[in-house]
């Protein structure tokens, strides 16, 4: 595990790394759209839980948009293995399935954010814009 | 079936669908169904699982489909590529998972699969053992037939 040394300067909006976690295509590129409109680059993209924690390991992006229902592993699972690796690591979970006991799992699992699907840009800018300018 | 499952997938279709697509969205007159139903050309499946079993079907015609796939997208679509089926099958899962979140969080127990979804002209969609309701809902770029069959367990 590391010890959170990364990151010393603030990320602004106009310069931010992404990675998006989702098992479907269109989400993906759905909020990858949004996400480069406010700003940021892609650094990848993951379509299950396994992958996104190989991926997060390998690019080090400033944040990950994690869905949750997704095949091999849930993003709540891929949440614990990249926190894992790194505490300072900045996730929102993006899920349609936005129910109390939900959102409460997500963010016990230690998500900064919850965005229930169907998102608006407004919402992401707003979000990450927070999520990013936590110290 | 229960009929307290069938008005928030109902409500959460039209929600969903508003946002998708430009223009109202009237929802019809629900009918109970227990016979097979031709379906329309694509359909999209959503299982249901926990305290009720059963499915939700988002049913509609090819061109109401690529129209659709087309709106979210924000390019045209002429044929039924891989892009515009996942976009059909994200689009199902909106509109289940914010239904189920709204039962949930009303005291119910429920779980959805991943959608599926299936084209073709000569297909029918049976509930089996479950009376399913359906409820057409008219969209700008036509009608999409919500069919609802969760028995309590």
């Amino acid at each position: 595990m590391k010890s959170g040394g990364r990151r010393p300067v603030a990320k602004t909006l106009r310069s931010f790394s992404f990675l998006v976690v989702d098992d479907s295509e269109f989400a993906r590129r759905n909020m990858e759209k949004m996400l480069v409109a406010i700003g940021g680059q892609a650094a990848g993209f993951a379509s299950n839980g396994r992958e996104a924690i190989r991926q997060y390991k390998s690019l080090q992006p400033d944040i990950v948009l994690m869905d949750i229902t997704m095949p091999e592993m849930e993003g709540i699972e891929a949440v614990e293995g990249i926190l894992a690796e790194d505490q300072l690591a900045k996730i929102v979970m993006v899920s349609s399935m936005s129910y109390q006991d939900m959102v409460k799992r997500a963010l016990a699992s230690g998500a900064k954010h919850f965005l229930a699907k169907p998102v608006k840009r407004e919402q992401v800018a707003s979000i990450v814009e927070f999520v990013l300018g936590e110290s | 079936m229960r009929y307290a499952y069938v008005q928030p997938f109902v409500d959460s279709a039209q929600r969903i669908l508003a946002e998708a697509v430009p223009g109202r969205i009237v929802a019809g007159d629900l009918r109970l169904s227990s016979a097979a139903l031709p379906s329309r050309g694509v359909t999209a499946i959503v299982g249901v699982t926990g305290e009720g079993e059963g499915r939700v079907l988002f049913d509609m015609d090819r061109e109401t489909a690529l129209r659709i796939a087309s709106a979210m997208n924000g390019e045209p679509f002429h044929e039924l590529d891989q892009l515009a089926k996942d976009t059909l099958c994200e689009l199902a899962g909106m509109m289940t998972g914010k239904a189920v979140s709204a039962l949930n969080d009303g005291g119910h127990r429920l779980r959805v699969t991943p959608p599926t979804l299936f084209t073709g002209e000569n297909v029918s969609i049976s509930g089996g053992e479950l009376e399913a309701l359906v409820v057409p809902l008219e969209t700008p770029f036509g009608e999409i037939a919500v069919n609802v069959a969760i028995a309590t367990c």
